[in-house]
């Protein structure tokens, strides 16, 4: 258990330390909310329960807008469960937890990227928050604004921000219980009964870039690769026939996170290449690279995603 | 499951201008649909340059639809053509080696924000809310069942006055319950790009959160 005590932030403050704070307080926390999220004029909400019990941590997730549906999530394994459809998708996401392993790693330094400052304290849904600027060094990158809950460091509120100073979406708990009467057995039960579902197990092997086909020096700074997937593509079946793969190469400057998308491409999808906005922090870009179609999603400006979509070269 | 948000960051300002303009954009609508003759149309056209707020959807319909369509537009050729040569600029410049990485300092870097930003607001799924483009955008949501954005085979653009064609199945699914104007198989790959996103410091819990929350749609 975490002592209550005042977190000095002050210059001497490794950003390192808050953010493995805070990261750390997200598993480790008992507590039930309504998390909503929003850019422009735009509004999701779900409502939340998690419990750890030191062990492990069970987690739901029940969208209050769209199609009805829960996301469990015990430790890396994840369940969502669609129940108009009787759908059940059972995916292990192991990439869940892996932000202390990447804080180790010598050519990922947040703080060479973004600067850290102290934004005071604020009262948010019901709790003393302590606010945190993490300011983008460069035009790559976009900037954040971090609440987080004073005794415990749980992240009530994040607001990413683009090179305006515009807040492009906020994350945030409108209502939050701390140490929540969440039963893990219950949670569990719940996510285990997909009697009467028909059950979806997405397949996802891990691949190396090379043996793709596919090669990158990394363009901008503070980037390191962190996994690389071989997935059915997602292309509408019109024939009967296999699905081809589809490549999914994943980066991350320990804030945000890319994806570069790459299948064969199809001269009868007659996609159109360009930028997509999705109203959110994540900006989309397609692109045909010669007999490939490359999508890059990410939580970083355009020109980010442009740099990398360039960077990919095929090997020889 | 009720929240409705779509309409939860409007003013009332603004809702009720999308109200007093339903009938604008009724005129609107029934003229490009090709729906209207004769005076009628005669009627409905000079209505429509006489409103504001009617113009400013009519323009904002073609130009998406347009943009979307085709290179060649009536309105904003030059604009499209400027992206795209800088575009191709910008997929030249920056091809930067880690070491000669482009702090904030660098003059392009700069300007490409910039000029990004201001044309790209042109083009944007989503047009910033308030005054006439809350109408452009509830025009919009009735058409946009019409222009797949994936589907370039649709006709070239047309002069203004005449009536876009419509598509024999109108894709009701492209407008999600968030009410975002999304391709099914681009929500997938959001989604598998969300999903895979844990190492990130910010992920959990609000990554997490947030991808589940805006998970996509229908099964």
């Amino acid at each position: 258990m975490v002592p209550s005590f005042a977190l000095a932030l002050d210059a001497d403050t490794p950003l390192n330390s808050w953010l493995m704070r805070v990261h750390n307080a997200s598993k480790q926390q008992t507590y039930t909310g309504t998390f909503v999220v929003s850019s422009g004029s735009n509004l999701a909400s779900a409502k939340i329960w998690h419990v750890c019990d030191g062990a492990q941590q069970v987690e739901r997730v029940e969208p209050l807008t769209g199609v009805p549906r829960a996301t469990y999530r015990r430790n890396d394994r994840v369940v969502t469960l669609y129940p108009l459809s009787k759908v059940a998708i059972i995916e292990t996401r192991d990439s869940l937890g892996l932000f202390p392993g990447l804080l180790k790693s010598t050519d990922v330094n947040i703080a060479d990227h973004y600067l850290f400052k102290d934004l005071g304290a604020e009262r948010m849904a019901g709790f003393d928050a302590d606010g945190v600027g993490l300011a983008p060094k460069d035009a790559w990158r976009y900037g954040y604004r971090v609440w987080s809950e004073k005794r415990t460091g749980l992240v009530i509120q994040v607001q990413t921000i683009d090179a305006n100073g515009r807040v492009i979406e906020q994350s945030a708990f409108s209502e939050l219980q701390l140490d929540a009467p969440v039963k893990m057995a219950q949670l569990v039960e719940q996510m285990e009964n997909t009697k009467g579902y028909r059950v979806d197990r997405p397949s996802l092997r891990t691949v190396t870039p090379k043996s793709m086909g596919w090669g990158l020096t990394i363009p901008v700074a503070g980037f390191r690769q962190v996994g690389c997937y071989s997935r059915p593509s997602v292309k509408p079946q019109v024939k009967p026939e296999p699905a081809a793969a589809m490549m999914q190469w994943i980066f991350t400057d320990g804030l945000a996170t890319l994806s570069l998308f790459v299948e064969d491409f199809d001269l009868q999808s007659q996609q159109r290449e360009g930028s997509i906005d999705t109203g959110g922090a994540t900006q989309i870009l397609t692109r045909r690279v010669s007999d490939w179609w490359v999508t890059a999603v990410g939580e970083v400006p355009l020109t980010t995603l442009r740099a990398f979509v360039v960077a990919l070269e095929r090997n020889k | 499951m009720s929240t409705k948000w779509g309409s939860g960051g409007k003013t009332d300002h603004e809702t009720s201008m999308t109200q007093s303009s339903s009938t604008a954009n009724d005129q609107v609508s029934a003229l490009m649909d090709g729906e209207l003759q004769g005076s009628e149309r005669e009627a409905a056209i000079v209505a429509l340059l006489g409103d504001p707020d009617a113009t400013q959807a009519w323009h904002a319909y073609h130009w998406v639809g347009d943009a979307l369509r085709s290179e060649e537009l009536a309105a904003g050729a030059q604009d499209l053509r400027f992206l795209a040569k800088l575009e191709m600029l910008l997929s030249q410049e920056t091809k930067v080696s880690l070491v000669e990485m482009p702090d904030k300092a660098v003059v392009l870097s700069a300007d490409t924000k910039h000029h990004t930003s201001a044309n790209s607001d042109r083009f944007r799924w989503r047009m910033a809310a308030g005054g006439a483009m809350t109408v452009a955008l509830a025009v919009l949501a009735v058409f946009v069942g019409w222009v797949d954005p994936w589907q370039t085979n649709v006709p070239m653009a047309v002069p203004m006055a005449a009536a876009p064609q419509k598509l024999q199945n109108p894709v009701t699914d492209t407008v999600a319950a968030d009410g975002m104007i999304r391709d099914p198989r681009l929500d997938q790959l959001l989604s598998a790009h969300q999903q895979l996103g844990g190492h990130s410091a910010l992920q959990m819990p609000s990554g997490f959160l947030r991808n589940a929350t805006f998970d996509a749609k229908g099964r």
